[in-house]
């Protein structure tokens, strides 16, 4: 104390700045790893049903947002814990994607000369007309989903832990083992990835990819739904929130290498690194910004993924 | 003799070019039958019309009686048509077990849906799988992933994932594409034994004359789409079409 400051511009002017600054970079180190973890739920199914499917879902946003709808209605009206209602989301919004996937999948049948486009096309228009819908419905309004973890945060080393992200992410890391041993141990799992890499030779060994891509469809919308929860209850519920998820998923995909279960992984984890770091040193509203430059340098240098697996 | 498979006037185009024109072939079972000409001669396209993979303009196949019009890759594959591919096409983030195994998947078809979440094991694997594995020489390489096996053992695991789905009738796609001599000799008594014991009708595709001669009951040959010459490989060979169009050009090259 009272010692005169070093003048350097920036450089911490105290040693108990300094620890400051440096707890920051762990805390934003943390948080990007918590949020990360919710990243990779979304990216998981998104990357299998593009793998199945061929089909890039814009609406994935859209599921985000009903799923956090949907917590926070039943939260109003019947005061459940939206936690509580994440088995609930997974079961409905799996029935809607099982219901719903034949629609699609005839969308993507159809004989046009760009039956693949049409497909964006339609997931699009579905992607506008639910965000539509839900701003008619609920208003501009940010809600906020309250629940049991959310005052609540536990402290080591300094960092602050919010108990509700350590939770999603717990969650989120053992949706995704369990989704991971489905897929590598069980026959299933097995038809899907043989599926995801090469649907017209697996259909060659017998194998119904229709069916298939129904079942991964049903899952992925159920994964979705139930991220929407986490994350309607970290940030905040609104019709439009669901926007910038769409986009960030495909920064996933893409960055992860198309088809690459590993590489979504690892890019879910780049993803909660970049929005966390940039929110704190830059500003929120740089996100994008840095995150699709960040796109642009992997697609140049790493056309196939930061794991180099996809195609 | 009932006939396993009977292809009537197929045809099929691409825009203008005639990629298959009024192809027919009646199909004993037991033999095996070759399918030879030039490159872009239809041949290929010919295998993806058998398995589904494209619609016929016109025509029709029948396998074992059952008309495969309108059928969908998959039931066609269950009906016990395999085949494999030319240019390679195995599940290359599968491993090589893996592989057959997603041959085998097509039999619990019925049990299919209460196997939904059943624990694969590997203890487990099957008489089958344990036979085919020994027979193509890939035991010592079960686990691992399917695209880092050497090109030669590629081949072999693409015929073994074939046979994995039980076929009755086996469509061989250039099984000899880049193999040297010694292997193609080793490759044709592998042909001949899995046919034996699994009781086999087999379609080749190739373009080493040795292979044909050596094996084949049957030689169709084509060439723009159309057949130029059938007959016992001795008529074949001697047929003065078949040398200008195809064995002429071989020489050239």
């Amino acid at each position: 104390m009272g010692k005169p400051a070093r003048n350097s511009a920036g450089f911490p002017k105290n040693r108990k700045e300094r620890c400051r600054k440096m707890d920051l970079f762990v805390q934003t180190l943390v948080n990007g790893i918590l949020i990360g973890g919710i990243f990779i739920t979304i990216a998981v199914g998104f990357s299998l049903a593009f793998g199945v499917m061929d089909i890039i879902d814009f609406a994935v946003g859209e599921w985000v947002m009903l799923g956090a709808f949907t917590a926070f209605w039943f939260n109003h009206f019947l005061h459940i814990d939206p936690l509580l209602l994440l088995p609930l989301v997974i079961l409905l919004f799996g029935l809607i994607g099982y219901l719903f996937q034949p629609v699609l999948q005839k969308v993507i049948n159809i004989k046009h000369r760009s039956a693949a486009l049409m497909a964006l096309a339609f997931t699009f228009g579905l992607s506008t007309f639910f965000r539509g819908s839900a701003l008619t419905l609920w208003g501009f309004n940010n809600r906020n989903l309250v629940t049991f973890l959310s005052e609540k945060s536990v402290t080591i080393f300094g960092v602050t832990l919010p108990a509700l992200r350590v939770g999603a992410t717990l969650f989120a890391l053992i949706v995704t083992v369990l989704f991971m041993v489905f897929l590598y141990k069980t026959k299933t799992g097995m038809a899907i990835r043989a599926a995801a890499e090469n649907r017209a030779v697996a259909g060659l060994m017998g194998i119904d990819s229709h069916r298939l891509a129904r079942l991964v469809y049903a899952l992925y919308a159920g994964l979705t739904g139930m991220s929407g929860i986490f994350i309607g209850s970290i940030f905040s519920v609104f019709p439009e929130m669901g926007v910038r998820y769409t986009a960030f998923a495909f920064f996933v995909v893409v960055a992860g290498g198309l088809g690459s279960f590993s590489g979504a992984i690892a890019a879910g984890l780049l993803l909660g690194m970049i929005a966390s770091f940039v929110t704190v040193y830059l500003g929120g509203a740089y996100v994008f910004l840095i995150l699709f430059f960040v796109l642009y340098l992997i697609l140049l240098f790493f056309p196939k993924g930061i794991l180099g697996k996809g195609w | 003799m009932e006939l396993m498979m009977e292809i009537r006037a197929l045809n099929l185009s691409f825009g203008g070019l005639r990629a298959v024109s009024n192809f027919h072939l009646k199909v004993e079972p037991g033999r095996i039958y070759g399918i030879i000409g030039p490159n872009g001669a239809g041949k290929t396209t010919l295998f993806n019309l058998i398995t589904g993979l494209y619609r016929p303009d016109s025509g029709e196949i029948f396998f074992q009686g059952v008309s495969l019009a309108g059928k969908k890759p998959y039931e066609i594959s269950r009906l016990g048509i395999a085949r494999t591919f030319q240019n390679l096409r195995l599940f290359n983030d599968l491993t090589v077990v893996e592989n057959i195994q997603v041959g085998q998947l097509q039999h619990q078809s019925q049990g299919f849906r209460r196997g939904l979440f059943k624990i694969r094991t590997n203890n487990g694997l099957g008489e089958k799988i344990n036979t085919l594995l020994d027979l193509f020489g890939l035991g010592g390489r079960a686990g691992e992933k399917a695209g880092n096996l050497p090109y030669g053992m590629q081949r072999k695991l693409e015929i073994a994932r074939a046979l994995a789905t039980n076929p009755k009738l086996l469509l061989l796609d250039e099984p000899a594409a880049g193999m040297n001599p010694r292997e193609v000799l080793n490759l044709a008594g592998l042909i001949r034994e899995i046919k034996t014991r699994f009781g086999l009708t087999i379609i080749l595709i190739e373009h080493q004359m040795r292979l044909v001669e050596e094996l084949c009951d049957f030689i169709t040959v084509m060439n723009f789409g159309e057949i130029i010459a059938e007959g016992k490989p001795p008529e074949v060979q001697s047929n003065p079409v078949v040398i200008k169009a195809y064995l002429g050009e071989e020489e050239v090259d």
